[in-house]
């Protein structure tokens, strides 16, 4: 390696693309400071996109294109300028040699497209107090852009022009796009692909292998037969067809992934969401394995904050409750940066709420239960399932719903923005609540004291909430007990993951209430479930996540829970 | 396998050189020995598998058989060593159009240990390059003298040009063949030239190679193919008849009455009027005139047409 022409040929390369990275750099800019604002008068990004609607998604996404044109503009400019495929080419008969050049792109691509949004992230990271976590973005940063990168270097080294390298990326990127989304639109469920984890790994893995083969040895040996690019090809795309056929990736189709040893274990961090996903969290290499003193169970975050969102409503509720995201339009979204704070991608969220539709008897969200089915047992393959409650409902714990919904849609916040009229009542009338009890193992031992809707009770975490199935309406309260042993709630409208900067909020809109408070409410559609959750290795107690006969597995439980408790209360008066 | 020599003597050596496109042969069993400190100049007609050959040599594209070495080096394998001694220029050949020649010529210059400050300023004083132009604003003299330049500061043992003079005008012409000759000075240098503009070529080449259709016709030093080669005119008389057949040294014979044209390819000042007077009947008179190189290479190809039908002579049209 000569690491003076690798150098030199770097320079030269910035030096020539110094105005377009200049508005690179000028968007990464803009996209820091919405993703990272610090400023409380300015309540961050996420809420600045929400409050903005279409016009801020419109900015995300148009950002994200057009950061994603310029990286490709400049990238394929690089590589025609030095030209590694012409025969004509100055470099191929100077003592620069292609190894040099291919390394020397190769550095100027990473520099530019890995190293400097890295960068920024890191600073992201670091104003949303991530700490040390933040370090994991460098593993995901430069696999998710060499993802990207790769292709367009080894299609810029084998066409002649940057007109074509383009070309041939858009469309690439666009047939694709319309690939997935009629995909999408046309098949039926079953068919839908909708790639677990696992399986999007092992596909991209191969294609960023293939691509990197590929690069390198068209660089090196200036491969141009044409019989060649198409075995390249062929190379790149078989895997996208074999792989779910070859393999055990059965959950690639939905109606075939009722099997929950197939799922994969994705739990969240309480980090700020945006900084989640910056992080690590939804992303190939995750943070939570080096933090086992923090909370990996995945709770609620700040479901309040979206459910108050109005207009969003409906739109976050389908992207949640599609077990991984509708590409490529959120695709986009999560690699712009701007995920919303309780966006579709949080999949704490979409955790609990998934669980509790999978005990919807009224199956009002039936659409959604295999994904349910998926998506708890995901989270909670940790965890064994030890209970399933569905209580009946108490007049007090009538009231309690209710008085949270009156307070979340009748609060000043949700007043100033969205006037929904007619949909609070509906809301109100198909409100749920629910409280999930999980038990952890003794290596677990924190819990983040500024969550409010998680009671910890010697080694088990309580959290409740409350559900609203058509808006995913989600409150939370803690309960406190007062002086004569009254159990209070607080309710929070603002986010409790929100940070520091969200605290005003969080105290204005805190609610306070007892359950004495007599509010009328549809008896029938007002159901409280309890889950209780027990680590157990990683194992999961199928029998409770079967989705046929929910209500058979739900009474199986209850017996049993009942079965155990009269043994505990037996065994407890014997030792008396 | 036909494996090259072993000698520092040669520059640039080929043997048993194939390059073969679909069904098509672009360079068929070419050997070549350029001698250091020659100049050589490859000439033939268009597609005749000039500029193939040079980019098999230079390294630039694979031989699909037989193997050729520059500098002693193969040039299937030729490292940054090799190429910090050899002087590249072709026609079409691309530059870093964004800059400037300034900035060029800082680029290049850590990467030649030869790279010679002096001969650079005597030959921008020469070309009259502007320094601060960029490259792709400069006419297609400016960037041809560029090319000369950046390939002529080093002091490379071996330049190779493709086409060096192609559609340039004779002031420009005067000025590269002049750089050329400055470069040419100074040690054994070594050029390989494939060109049409065959009056340039022939003041500076000591041998010639003409390839036609892929195959090397003829390798030989300028002086003795002049030498060996004359246009003759032979003036018969009236009632004289010709031989059906001729030695095969007389090229291109065309008769006129009782005047015979002919190229001798194998001028002997002793013998060959005898040999005319012994072969044709009635001889009156025979004028030998030497040829320029411009005139051996017409016509010897013409006559390889006549001979072979022409790269498309089996097509009839009907």
């Amino acid at each position: 390696m000569d690491p003076k022409f690798i150098i030199s040929n770097v320079l030269k390369d910035l030096y020539a693309a110094r105005f377009a990275l200049a508005i690179y750099l000028v968007m990464l800019s803009i996209r820091f400071v919405f993703v990272s604002n610090p400023f409380p008068a300015f309540v961050g990004p996420n809420h600045f996109l929400e409050n903005i609607g279409n016009l801020g998604l419109f900015f995300a996404v148009s950002t994200y294109v057009s950061m994603f044109m310029l990286m490709l503009a400049v990238v394929a400019g690089w590589m025609e300028s030095d030209n590694l495929n012409d025969d004509e080419a100055f470099w191929v008969t100077r003592p620069a040699r292609e190894k040099h050049l291919l390394t020397a792109k190769i550095a100027s691509a990473t520099l530019a497209f890995v190293i400097a949004p890295t960068y920024f992230d890191i600073l992201t990271g670091l104003i949303g107090g991530a700490g040390l976590d933040v370090l994991w973005v460098i593993p995901n940063n430069i696999w998710g852009y060499g993802l990207i990168l790769l292709p367009v270097l080894f299609v810029a080294s084998i066409t002649p022009d940057v007109a074509r390298t383009m070309i041939i990326m858009v469309a690439t990127v666009g047939l694709t796009a319309l690939w997935i989304v009629f995909s999408w639109l046309l098949m039926t469920e079953g068919l839908r692909l909708q790639p677990s984890p696992n399986w999007e790994f092992t596909i991209k893995l191969i294609l960023a292998i293939g691509f990197a083969a590929a690069f390198v040895f068209q660089s090196l040996f200036r491969e141009r037969r044409k019989a060649v690019k198409i075995a390249f090809l062929g190379v790149f795309f078989a895997p996208l067809i074999a792989i779910p056929r070859l393999t055990n990736h059965q959950d690639v189709i939905l109606n075939e992934a009722n099997d929950l040893e197939s799922a994969t274990l994705v739990p969240a961090q309480y980090v700020r969401s945006s900084y989640r996903n910056v992080l690590g969290i939804h992303r190939i290499f995750r943070i939570e394995d080096s933090i086992p003193d923090r909370v990996l169970v995945p709770l609620k975050t700040d479901s309040v904050l979206t459910s108050d969102r109005g207009g969003r409503q409906e739109r976050s509720t389908n992207w949640r409750h599609a077990l991984w995201s509708p590409a490529p339009f959120l695709t986009i979204l999560e690699n712009s940066g701007y995920i919303m704070a309780n966006a579709p991608t949080d999949q704490a969220d979409q955790t609990f709420r998934s669980a509790l539709l999978a005990f919807n008897k009224d199956n009002e969200m039936k659409a959604f239960h295999d994904g349910a089915s998926l998506t708890l047992s995901s989270y909670f393959s940790e965890y064994q399932l030890v209970s399933v409650k569905e209580l009946p409902l108490e007049r007090k714990n009538k009231l309690f719903a209710n008085k949270i919904l009156s307070v979340v849609s009748g609060n000043r916040f949700y007043n100033d923005r969205i006037d929904e009229g007619p949909k609070i009542g509906l809301r109100r009338q198909l409100a749920k609540v629910g409280v999930v009890e999980t038990r952890f193992a003794s290596s677990f031992n924190s819990v983040r004291s500024d969550v409010p809707e998680v009671e910890r009770i010697g080694n088990t975490i309580r959290v409740y909430f409350l559900y609203d199935p058509i808006n995913s309406l989600m409150s939370v309260g803690r309960p406190q007990f007062d002086s004569s042993g009254e159990r209070k709630f607080h309710v929070d409208a603002g986010s409790p993951f929100f940070g520091p900067n969200m605290k005003r909020r969080h105290k204005l809109l805190t609610f306070e209430m007892d359950h004495d408070e007599n509010v009328a409410i549809d008896r029938k559609r007002l159901k409280l479930i309890v889950i209780d959750v027990k680590k157990s290795g990683n194992r999961v107690l199928q029998h409770a996540m079967e989705l046929g006969d929910l209500s058979e597995q739900i009474s199986a439980i209850r017996s049993h829970q009942l079965s155990s408790e009269q043994n505990d209360r037996r065994e407890a008066s014997s030792a008396e | 396998m036909t494996k090259l020599a072993e000698t520092d003597q040669l520059a640039i050596e080929a043997r048993a050189l194939n390059k073969r496109y679909k069904d098509q042969d672009a360079v068929s069993d070419l050997d070549l020995s350029i001698n250091r400190g020659s100049i050589y100049a490859l000439l033939g007609p268009n597609g005749a598998g000039k500029t193939t050959t040079l980019k098999m040599l230079m390294g630039i594209i694979a031989p699909t058989s037989g193997q050729c070495s520059v500098l002693g080096q193969s040039s299937t394998r030729m490292d940054s060593s090799v190429y910090q001694k050899i002087g590249y220029v072709s026609e079409n050949q691309k530059l870093p159009d964004w800059m400037t020649l300034e900035q060029l010529l800082r680029f290049l210059r850590p990467y030649y240990p030869n790279w010679d400050k002096d001969f650079l300023n005597k030959l921008l004083t020469e070309y009259d390059l502007p320094l601060d132009k960029k490259l792709k604003a400069m006419s297609r003299g400016m960037r041809m003298k560029t090319k000369f330049l950046i390939s002529l500061i080093y002091y490379p043992d071996v330049l190779v040009l493709d086409e060096p003079f192609s559609g340039l005008d004779p002031v420009i012409r005067e000025e590269c063949i002049d750089g050329l000759l400055d470069w040419s000075q100074v040690g054994n240098r070594t050029a390989l030239i494939s060109s049409h503009d065959i009056e340039d070529v022939e003041r500076l080449a000591d041998s010639v190679g003409i390839i036609e259709a892929g195959k090397l016709e003829l390798d030989e030093e300028v002086d003795s193919l002049k030498e060996r080669v004359r246009r003759v005119s032979v003036v018969i008389s009236e009632n004289a008849t010709l031989p059906p057949s001729l030695p095969s040294g007389w090229k291109n014979t065309r008769t006129n009455l009782r005047n015979i044209e002919f190229f001798d390819t194998h001028f002997d000042p002793d013998k060959s009027e005898q040999l005319i007077h012994a072969i044709l009947p009635g001889v009156e008179r025979v004028t030998f005139e030497p040829m320029s190189l411009r005139e051996i290479y017409v016509a010897l190809v013409k006559q390889n047409k006549k001979e072979i039908g022409g790269k498309y002579g089996s097509q009839i049209h009907n």
